[in-house]
């Protein structure tokens, strides 16, 4: 879902920035206000976590394997407005020193994958565990339904900034200069893989971990 | 049974990560001239170039500014084959096969230029139309060759900036584009703190791999590994707790300071003005604003 640089053109990557910016103001503030000086290396390790969280290759159908982007997770764990600037984080060192999504579309990627993915799973997570024990299975399920949900806003969001391009982002002659599927292709494309493939995989990761924890160490589960 | 390649492919992973950081200090040690450049100017000029490859609507002009990444990375002492290698792999070539069917008349309508196959009648589902013929069209091949060629140059340069700096002053870079201090913080103690990670997960695979006769069901396999990711977890936790008392030990009280010094020369206001003004004139003769 990384969307790489060239991918989005000036108008789209420049208005994505500008959407992103007060998301990471207003998470800034709520943290600076509840961390303050323990903000830095919290956030920092929040941070080293999500980027390893995709690492953990899981088996999924005959030999194939899939991994977690892990923001409904993160913001199970850390809280909503840790898990953006953590994410964030994440997937500025995965633009800036990994070529892993372009350094022009980090306002887009953090929006698609730190921002919706975090604010949306722990909203939806939130709704349905309601004021159930910590230790119910209710929150597993909870976690599962909000981290299948958050993925494919995001894969959505991915899907309409791309399709967008044909459409806003042409040469004076009319064609296409990033790219180049409307969005009755690239929305689909998209939508389609994760609604039936890494929506599941991320559901699964989610609630085998808060299952873990459940058991292990509820306190964690506190946020 | 489930198969022990999710095990691979994480160790996998982690050595790929390893590997860039190694690489990306050795060449970053080099004498060469991107080396030589205060980060400060330039980080700005790659990101202006950045910038710039976004806007240029030509394929010469995106050749051009391609051309000039292969000279720097020649002055700078990167291996070009190696160079070529990190930066055509993956990216480029995945923006290449995806789109291919974007040069055909299916997505990109235009005037034909090789007919690959024929039907008795052009066919409509919905938004989707097949017409009667399917054709690589003029249009769409120069719509997948100017994507592609900005895909490539937009990489080339990202590659060549990680290659020619430490990650550790690519941060302090950022503290010159007013990036706020506390994330510039954040941004460089996660680069170090992801490294302990890697090497606390790479020590549970291998110790799990060693032990492994034969694999487990796929669903015992899922339980371990959410069993891995709450355990880094909690040590993350633990860590930051750690990381955090023994800064307070060491007189922290809330400022971040910085301890890089930059020292810019001649040169770097040169580079910076020789960057700007030749990617001023590429974007200007491009419009038709000069010549």
């Amino acid at each position: 879902m990384h969307i790489p640089d060239g991918y989005l053109g000036p108008a789209t990557y420049a208005a994505m920035y500008a959407v992103t910016i007060p998301f990471w103001a207003v998470a800034s503030w709520k943290l600076n206000r509840t961390l303050k000086a323990k903000q830095a290396p919290y956030l920092a390790i929040g941070a080293a976590f999500a980027f390893v969280i995709m690492m953990f290759n899981i088996p999924i159908i005959g030999g194939t394997t899939g991994h977690a982007t892990g923001a409904t997770l993160i913001a199970i764990l850390l809280g909503p407005w840790a898990a953006v600037i953590a994410v964030s984080a994440a997937l500025i060192i995965q633009a800036l020193l990994f070529g892993d999504g372009g350094i022009t579309a980090i306002g887009a990627n953090c929006f698609n994958m730190a921002v919706v993915g975090a604010l949306v799973g722990y909203g939806v997570y939130r709704l349905i565990a309601a004021r159930s024990e910590i230790t119910s299975r209710r929150r597993v399920a909870a976690g599962a339904i909000a981290a299948y949900v958050s993925l494919n806003v995001s894969a959505l969001l991915t899907g309409i900034e791309l399709g967008l391009q044909p459409v806003f982002e042409r040469s004076t002659s009319g064609r296409p200069l990033y790219a180049p599927y409307p969005l009755s292709v690239a929305v689909p494309a998209l939508a389609l893989e994760h609604l039936l493939l890494f929506g599941i995989v991320e559901a699964a990761i989610t609630a085998l971990v808060i299952r873990y924890i459940q058991k292990n160490d509820p306190d964690m589960l506190k946020q | 049974m489930a198969s022990t390649t999710f095990l691979d492919k994480t160790l996998l992973a982690i050595t790929h990560v390893t590997e860039q950081a190694l690489f990306s200090e050795k060449f970053a040690n080099r004498r060469g001239f991107l080396q030589s450049l205060d980060i400060r100017f330039q980080l700005a000029t790659f990101l202006f170039i950045l910038v710039l490859i976004s806007f240029l609507h030509t394929p010469q002009s995106l050749w051009l500014v391609y051309g000039a990444s292969l000279l720097l990375a020649f002055f700078s002492r990167i291996p070009l084959r190696f160079f070529l290698m990190r930066v055509w792999l993956f990216v480029p070539i995945f923006t290449a096969a995806i789109v291919l069917p974007a040069i055909l008349n299916i997505v990109t309508p235009g005037d034909n230029l090789w007919v690959l196959v024929k039907f008795s009648h052009p066919h409509t589902w919905g938004p989707y139309h097949i017409p009667a013929e399917i054709a690589v069209t003029q249009q769409g091949l120069w719509t997948g060759v100017v994507f592609v060629s900005r895909v490539a140059a937009s990489v080339s340069y990202a590659v060549l900036f990680t290659m020619t700096h430490r990650w550790s002053d690519i941060f302090a870079g950022l503290r010159a584009l007013f990036v706020p201090r506390v994330l510039v913080m954040t941004l460089s103690m996660t680069e170090r703190y992801l490294f302990v990670f890697l090497r606390l997960i790479q020590d549970m695979y291998r110790a799990r791999k060693s032990r492994t006769i034969r694999p487990f069901p796929a669903s015992i396999e899922r339980s371990w590994i959410a069993s891995r990711i709450g355990i880094t977890f909690r040590k993350s936790v633990e860590m930051s707790e750690d990381v955090y008392k023994a800064m307070l030990s060491r007189g922290f009280h809330g400022e971040f300071r910085s301890i890089n010094r930059f020292h810019s020369r001649f040169v770097d206001y040169l580079w910076l003005a020789t960057v700007l003004m030749a990617g001023g004139i590429l974007l200007m003769s491009e419009r038709g604003i000069v010549w």
